[in-house]
């Protein structure tokens, strides 16, 4: 069953004749449970379509569906809601809220959705990213590879149907890229999500179970795993 | 050579106006608050100096002193003598009633004794010429119109004197006079006031200037009018200085505590412009690190940067002073239009200016250097937050996060910055607060009240003229007084007339310390003084009558006078005219009296000793000089009209009413108030820009913050509600400032404003003030935080997200 569905998915910008055509026509189908990078060179529109895929952006033409729902339709105020209850975002540069303690920042979108958080669950995943003793620290006093530990948590923590990963580990030093890349293998894994991420790194997209070739804002290519 | 020594002044320069160009906002505010403070300044210290000046300008023609009732010999001495630069001659006749109206038969010498008076403002002729014979007379148009003939040369009027005799005269001129008052000069020739009958005995005053007077203190003019006194052998009690002029010396207690007030309210507009511009600065260049940062990675030196701002900071002062200039020039030019003096204005022009352009290097020395010092590397990672007390972890786990709570979280991040806006909008509104409970606490009624009116709202009083004219003065009327009970049951008959309050005193005269002149005593009754009105000294009402002891009110006036203070046990010789004899008394003062006494007696004089003793001396005669009627309010009109009826009938009375002087203190508190308003609409003028400018700054540098809520989730009527939520944290913090701060600080100026005599003055909270200045307050950042989150709604969050990638 496709959990993410894109038909014919265009954006462009400025106007004519100076065009820009970020998504030039996108199909696309994505398993609930997979594991997909979507690689492309810098420019080539992958980032675009992450937004298209998210809610935080609307196309210019063609429709997105998540859980079967036409998102491309949603009002603004709908569609933000759609995002905190189904969409987990984890971007390049964290995105935390400096203001709110790492706890905090883990738990926003659900209080924003004025709910309470499952507190096992969320302590399940605090504990499998490893941050039970950074809870009450500010993200200011976080290594960049914790802070982008509690950007997966937040974005696990509405158990979402998604989460997309803009270039989770662009800012980190090889070795922490490792570990975060496998924390979001494992937590998928754990809590069977379904996690799209976008790359310029073969080598990363070699670890997911399917890769999707983006360039000038169209699929070239792209295979899966075994 | 040195690397930051090179000319790369241009390049600094032209950065600065590109960084200004481009800041649209952030220069609108920074140059709006120049323009407040400087036209706030300038109309001040226009206002002050310009009032100084007008003074000048006033007394530049008047007399330094009179020296009165002088004789042949004095006034040569006084012309002898070389401080001495004018002496003119007067004459000054007794003044007398015609139609309700005093008339007052005066001379001036056509020529001074010594100088040139023709600067000195006197009587000057505006048709025809100055009277010359014996029975030529100048008069004022107002004076013909109230007895009914035409001003015209030539024409014959007969006046008919105090004693009771008829003189015919010429008129020869018509005077230049503006007949305000109640009082008519009528000017005689120099023929007239040797030998008619109003003149003749009246001895002359000497007006007299002094050379250089303008350029001494007030103590050493008044040292120096009394030792010309003393050298010519005028008595110090003759020696009338002109308090006016006086005033305009330097040196005195009024200018001292005006200069004092000018220096502390300027003080407090330049701490609260610094506040404002400072912190328009600190936050444009938060938001601008980064770019300071890159300034610095392609080889801008720290001094450089600081140039840059500071450059920045002069360019808008270049804009936003003369703006300022304009708007307090005119200000000051039209609330002053008297003092108005273009040397004067160049100079606090000049002032003015020096002073806002270091308030405004003060205001963005600290800016600078914080932007001077980033580093490079630092300003890379700078959000825009991360400044200087953020916390390394929180106290609890975890604080509710709805969109309220956000906001207070967020107050909390830089407590300075928060700190700071807080205190410069609480100023704004203390000020206020101060401003407009003076206006709230001072009541016309009260302030009108003061003296007579205190007991009722209509006074009548024996006729002057009639007091001057009897034989005895005051003891012939009182002998058959029209201030009678009969009146008194005729005024309390008329419909809706609460009370009748009575006042009495009787003429005496009095001789001490070798003086000897006329003047009243009043009596009390047991019990009535005591306590605080008793300032020093022991009374028993008893013991006062038996052994002729007597209070002295207000002594320390006799010393003004006559240089001399009364002390305990010092005597005192009273000769009382009690119709039938004159009784001479010799008492011992036995104690002072407050002159807030005057309050409960608005006839009582000097002399006081108790109310049988007077009695019992003036023959058990009517001693009321003063009735005053208090009134139903709503009846007054009808009270008035008949009033007037009871004392039209009857020449020896007068009245003065409540109304009249109302209408005349209005004028003056209106004045008062526009003022007072005026400047608390500059004040709050600096509030609302500083609550502005930090409500559309806190949207500006924290876009991208808030495309992350929205990104994870926060819809935007959440995002708007914290937006506002934090604005109005701001609002209140500043509310309860005012509150808590500005109450008290309020009751306690207007505590001392009573105890410093204006005891109309009761603390009212200025609630209606208060409430528009809450609605104002409160208002704004609703606004204006929905029009910044429409703003940067044009830009996509998407966008908004990468804004620091």
């Amino acid at each position: 069953m496709s959990i993410l569905e894109t038909k014919n998915l265009k954006k462009y910008y400025g106007s004519h004749p100076n065009i820009v055509r970020a998504l030039d026509g996108v199909t696309l189908e994505i398993e609930d449970g997979e594991f997909t990078a979507i690689v492309g060179t810098s420019g080539s529109g992958k980032s675009t379509l992450l937004h298209m895929l998210g809610g935080l952006d609307k196309p210019t033409e063609g429709q997105v569906f998540v859980g079967g729902k036409n998102i491309s339709k949603l009002n603004e105020e709908k569609l933000t809601i759609f995002r905190r209850r189904r969409i987990g975002f984890i971007f390049q540069n964290y995105n935390l809220v400096p203001i709110l303690n790492v706890y905090e920042n883990i738990i926003l979108p659900i209080e924003l959705d004025g709910n309470k958080p499952d507190k096992s669950y969320i302590d399940k995943v605090i504990s499998l990213l490893g941050l039970e003793e950074k809870l009450m620290n500010m993200p200011n006093n976080l290594s960049g590879g914790q802070q982008q530990r509690v950007a997966i948590a937040r974005a696990l923590a509405t158990k979402p149907a998604i989460i997309l990963a803009d270039e989770p580990t662009g800012n980190l030093d090889t070795k922490t890229s490792q570990d975060v890349l496998g924390l979001i293998k494992e937590t998928s894994n754990q809590f069977h999500q379904t996690v799209v991420m976008i790359t310029h790194n073969e080598e990363i997209a070699q670890l997911a179970d399917r890769t999707i070739q983006i360039e000038d804002g169209k699929i070239v290519g792209g295979r899966c795993k075994e | 050579m040195r690397l930051d020594g090179n000319n790369n002044r241009k390049v600094i320069t032209h950065l600065a106006i590109s960084s200004i160009n481009n800041n649209g906002m952030r220069n609108f505010f920074i140059i709006i608050t120049i323009a407040l403070s400087v036209s706030l300044l300038m109309v001040m210290s226009l206002y002050t100096i310009g009032f100084e000046k007008s003074q000048q300008r006033n007394v530049s023609n008047m007399q330094h002193v009179i020296y009165e009732k002088v004789t042949d010999a004095q006034i040569k001495a006084i012309a002898e003598d070389n401080r001495v630069e004018m002496l003119l001659l007067y004459k000054f006749g007794q003044g007398m009633e015609v139609n309700n109206k005093m008339i007052q038969p005066v001379w001036f010498g056509k020529e001074a004794i010594k100088g040139d008076s023709s600067a000195l403002r006197t009587m000057s002729i505006i048709e025809g010429k100055a009277p010359e014979k014996l029975n030529e007379i100048g008069v004022s148009r107002g004076f013909c119109k109230s007895i009914g003939i035409e001003p015209k040369i030539g024409i014959t009027v007969s006046l008919n004197f105090l004693d009771g005799t008829t003189e015919e005269f010429v008129i020869s001129g018509i005077l230049d006079i503006v007949d305000k008052t109640k009082i008519y000069p009528i000017l005689f020739s120099e023929d007239y006031s040797l030998k008619g009958s109003q003149l003749k005995n009246v001895s002359p005053d000497a007006i007299v200037r002094i050379h250089n007077a303008e350029d001494m203190s007030q103590n050493e003019f008044l040292e120096v009018i009394r030792d010309i006194a003393n050298m010519s052998g005028v008595e110090r009690k003759h020696v009338n200085a002109n308090n006016y002029f006086v005033n305009t010396l330097s040196g005195g207690n009024r200018q001292a505590q005006q200069i004092v007030a000018i220096i502390c309210i300027g003080i407090g507009i330049l701490f609260v412009s610094v506040l404002v511009i400072y912190s328009v600065f600190y936050l444009s260049i938060i938001s601008r690190i980064r770019q300071f940062g890159q300034l610095r990675t392609i080889g801008m030196t720290k001094k450089q940067i600081k140039g840059l701002i500071t450059r920045e900071g002069l360019l808008l002062s270049a804009m936003g002073i003369p703006i300022g200039l304009l708007i307090g020039g005119s200000i000051g030019y039209i609330i002053q239009k008297n003092g108005w003096d273009w040397k004067n204005t160049g100079i606090i022009t000049i002032i003015v200016i020096v002073t806002e352009i270091i308030t405004v290097l003060i205001s963005i020395h600290k800016p600078a250097r914080i932007a001077s010092a980033i580093s490079p590397i630092e300003a890379a990672k700078f959000s825009g937050y991360k400044t200087v007390d953020s916390k390394l972890t929180t106290q609890k786990l975890y604080r509710k996060l709805t969109p309220g709570n956000l906001a207070k979280i967020s107050g909390t991040r830089n407590r300075k910055k928060t700190l700071l806006t807080m205190i410069s909008l609480g100023i704004g509104g203390v000020l206020f607060m101060i401003a407009t409970t003076l206006i709230s606490s001072t009541s016309l009624e009260e302030y009108s009240r003061q003296g007579d009116f205190r007991f009722g709202e209509f006074v009548i009083n024996l006729s002057h003229n009639a007091v001057t004219m009897a034989e005895h003065g005051l003891t012939d009327i009182q002998m058959d007084n029209p201030l009678n009970d009969k009146l008194r049951m005729n005024i309390e008959e008329i419909d809706g007339v609460n009370e009748v309050a009575i006042f009495e005193k009787a003429a005496i005269n009095w001789e001490a310390h070798g003086e000897v002149e006329k003047g009243t005593i009043t009596g009390f009754t047991q019990g009535e003084i005591s306590g605080k009105l008793l300032e020093s000294g022991t009374m028993d009402y008893e013991k006062m009558v038996e052994k002729n002891e007597i209070l002295i009110c207000n002594n320390s006036m006799m010393e003004e006078i006559y240089g001399w203070k009364y002390k305990l046990g010092d005597k005192v010789k009273l000769t009382f005219h009690n119709g039938k004899e004159d009784v001479e008394k010799e008492y011992t003062i036995v104690g002072f009296v407050s002159y807030k006494y005057y309050d409960s007696n608005p006839e009582a004089g000097w002399f006081l000793i108790p109310k049988e003793a007077l009695h019992d001396i003036m023959n058990n005669i009517n001693l009321t000089t003063e009735m005053v009627v208090s009134t139903e309010h709503s009846k007054q009109v009808q009270i008035e009209a008949k009033l007037q009826k009871i004392i039209d009938e009857n020449p020896l009375l007068t009245m003065y009413t409540l109304r009249e002087q109302k209408e005349i203190d209005e004028v003056d508190l209106t004045l008062n108030f526009g003022m007072i308003l005026g400047l608390s609409l500059f004040i709050i003028g600096f509030s609302i820009i500083n609550l502005v400018n930090t409500l559309i700054t806190n949207v500006v540098t924290r876009k991208r913050e808030f495309s992350i809520f929205q990104a994870i989730g926060m819809t935007n009527g959440q995002l708007m509600k914290m937006i506002q939520v934090e604005g109005l944290l701001l609002s209140f913090g500043n509310l309860i400032i005012t509150l808590i701060v500005g109450v008290p600080v309020s009751y306690a100026v207007i505590q001392l404003l009573r105890y410093f005599g204006a005891g109309y003055m009761h603390f009212t909270f200025p609630l209606w003030f208060f409430l528009a200045y809450v609605v104002l307050i409160v208002m704004i950042p609703v606004i204006v935080s929905g029009a910044a989150q429409n703003n940067f709604k044009k830009q996509s969050l998407v966008e908004r997200l990468r804004i620091n990638d």
